[in-house]
């Protein structure tokens, strides 16, 4: 677990950021699970919905989503294609505007939170600029930010050594294989230090061993630095194994059409999916998935 | 060394072949110089080519360098302002039919026979390449990153510097590397229609008086004059392909 040196101060001094005084409490990766639930919640969605305008009828893309993530949590929004999760990502980062209802992110708006830089956001592809090398591209974020390598808990060597690309910083996307330009692109979402982690399917576009050791290293930087992370995947297995809760959503128009708690300990390894614990979960999401 | 050779074999041989048909047809000079005859105008009065030389070369790149700063300067501001992109939209279109050098008698009209309207001409004839492939480079931006660099709050002119301007590169140098080959022909058609200097002008001279071996020499310094623009261009396009990326720029060019 050492081989990280992404270690305890830095991730204080981490929720420092997410929430100026004293809230650097109860982390250190044991097998906290969900017990320490958090007040004021990450995200939080009221009524929210979008329609969009077309020659024809207007489409209603989200109904009335309400969810909130609790800060340091692991949410992840399940649902068949189409039904609107990656819509609901696009709201959060306010890269959309919701037609009706209210979203907060750690009690601002969500515009004020992205001007604050409050969140990285990780696409399914990995959105990297191809005439940049991998640390480059972790530094990118930084510079347009303007912090310096003394106001982040962690420099984008040490990251890109924590999802484990230690001897590829010189290296350019074409050299990269798909899952390690996923990495560079987790590491560059970190690598600003914002309090959220948005992942849109960030792994749904890599070979199934691939995955599976992403997702490891995805537990692993979660355990050290507890960021809360809103997750969207169409993979049932995916988001039980890595999530505290669990949204799942109905086909068009969107809504959140359950929620189930993954209460699986943690830190959680592959053998976890033995469990029939972790099998009974899976069960419980695919019924209401089947259902909707 | 080998490539080099390799280009230049067939050159040898094609100045050979003609050379040779021109004494066994016993082709008259007029119609058809021999490679000799031509090599020995240019020696015969350098002063004269050299002065005309310059001033082509001289309304070649003014035109060029006109259009690129234009059409780049324009193509921003297109790509960045909604309105203007609607107020060109209808010029853009005719641009892009209306034969440009058929204009060339018009500048002469309104500006003279002095290096102006060459270089006009030229610009006019080299704009609208590099314009029209400077707004397709920066639309070209993956928008999965543009995404990326709004969800950090990154400015408009820190996303231009960052994105937009690198990925348009690999679009915009090939335009230069036409427009360049469009302001030689822009910077002739200039001459032919009225001028008392420059290769086009020594190509009606020779035209007229029947002096083909001057015409033939004004050519080949066209020719040379087009291939080293040509050939600069294309060193530092190779070198922005290699960082940049490129092959996917789809070229629009109109003359």
């Amino acid at each position: 677990m050492n081989t990280f040196s992404y270690g305890m101060e830095a991730v204080l001094q981490s929720q420092e950021c997410a929430q100026p005084v004293g809230h650097g409490v109860g982390f250190v990766g044991g097998a906290a699970g969900t017990s320490r639930m958090r007040v004021r919640p990450a995200v939080l969605m009221r009524d929210v919905g979008v329609t969009f305008a077309t020659n024809s009828d207007p489409v209603v893309a989200l109904a009335r989503v309400n969810l909130s993530v609790h800060e340091h949590e692991f949410v992840s929004i399940v649902g068949p294609s189409g039904c609107g999760k990656s819509t609901i990502l696009r709201l959060v980062s306010s890269l959309l505007q919701p037609s009706s209802g209210e979203i907060q992110i750690l009690g601002r708006s969500a515009e004020e939170a992205r001007r604050r830089c409050s969140f990285g956001v990780v696409f399914q592809s990995s959105v990297m600029l191809p005439w940049l090398s991998a640390i480059q591209n972790v530094e990118l974020p930084l510079e347009v930010i303007g912090k310096t390598h003394e106001q982040i808990p962690a420099p984008p060597a040490q990251l890109l050594e924590m999802v484990g690309l230690k001897g590829y910083e010189t290296l350019y996307p074409r050299q990269l294989s798909g899952g390690m330009r996923q990495r560079v692109a987790i590491a560059r979402a970190l690598s600003f230090d914002p309090p959220i982690l948005l992942m849109d399917e960030p792994f749904a576009a890599v070979d199934a061993l691939t995955r599976q050791r992403l997702q490891s290293l995805l537990l692993n930087i979660w355990n050290r630095a507890r960021k809360t992370v809103l997750f969207i995947t169409h993979d049932v297995y995916e988001a039980v194994m890595l999530s505290d809760r669990i949204l799942v959503m109905s086909r068009s128009p969107g809504q959140v059409e359950a929620e189930i708690d993954v209460d699986l300990p943690r830190p959680r390894a592959d053998s976890v999916k033995t469990q029939p614990e972790y099998i009974a979960l899976c069960t419980q999401v695919f019924d209401v998935l089947t259902r909707t | 060394m080998r490539r080099i050779l390799l280009g230049v074999w067939p050159i040898i041989l094609f100045l050979a072949v003609w050379e040779a048909s021109t004494r066994t047809f016993g082709i008259p000079p007029y119609i058809l110089p021999a490679p000799d005859r031509v090599i020995a105008k240019v020696f015969e009065s350098p002063a004269v080519l050299a002065d005309n030389t310059v001033t082509s070369f001289v309304e070649i790149m003014a035109g060029f360098f006109g259009a690129a700063v234009g059409g780049f300067a324009l193509g921003v501001a297109i790509t960045y302002s909604r309105r203007l992109e609607q107020a060109f939209e209808p010029f853009l279109v005719v641009s892009q039919v209306i034969p440009k050098v058929a204009l060339a008698p018009l500048f002469i009209i309104w500006f003279g026979t002095g290096l102006q309207p060459k270089i006009i001409i030229a610009a006019t004839i080299a704009f609208f390449p590099i314009l029209v492939n400077t707004i397709l480079g920066l639309k070209a931006a993956d928008p999965e990153i543009v995404e990326l660099m709004n969800s950090i709050a990154a400015s408009r002119r820190q996303i231009f510097w960052r994105v937009r301007l690198p990925t348009s590169l690999p679009y915009v140098l090939p335009s230069l590397r036409v427009a360049a080959l469009l302001s030689v022909v822009g910077a002739m058609v200039g001459e032919f229609v009225g001028s008392d200097k420059g290769l086009g002008y020594l190509m009606i001279i020779g035209d007229v008086n029947l002096d083909t071996d001057l015409l033939f020499a004004a050519l080949v310094i066209v020719t040379l004059i087009g291939l080293a623009i040509y050939w600069v261009i294309g060193l530092v396009e190779q070198k922005v392909v290699q960082r940049y990326g490129g092959g996917n720029g789809q070229l629009i060019v109109t003359a």
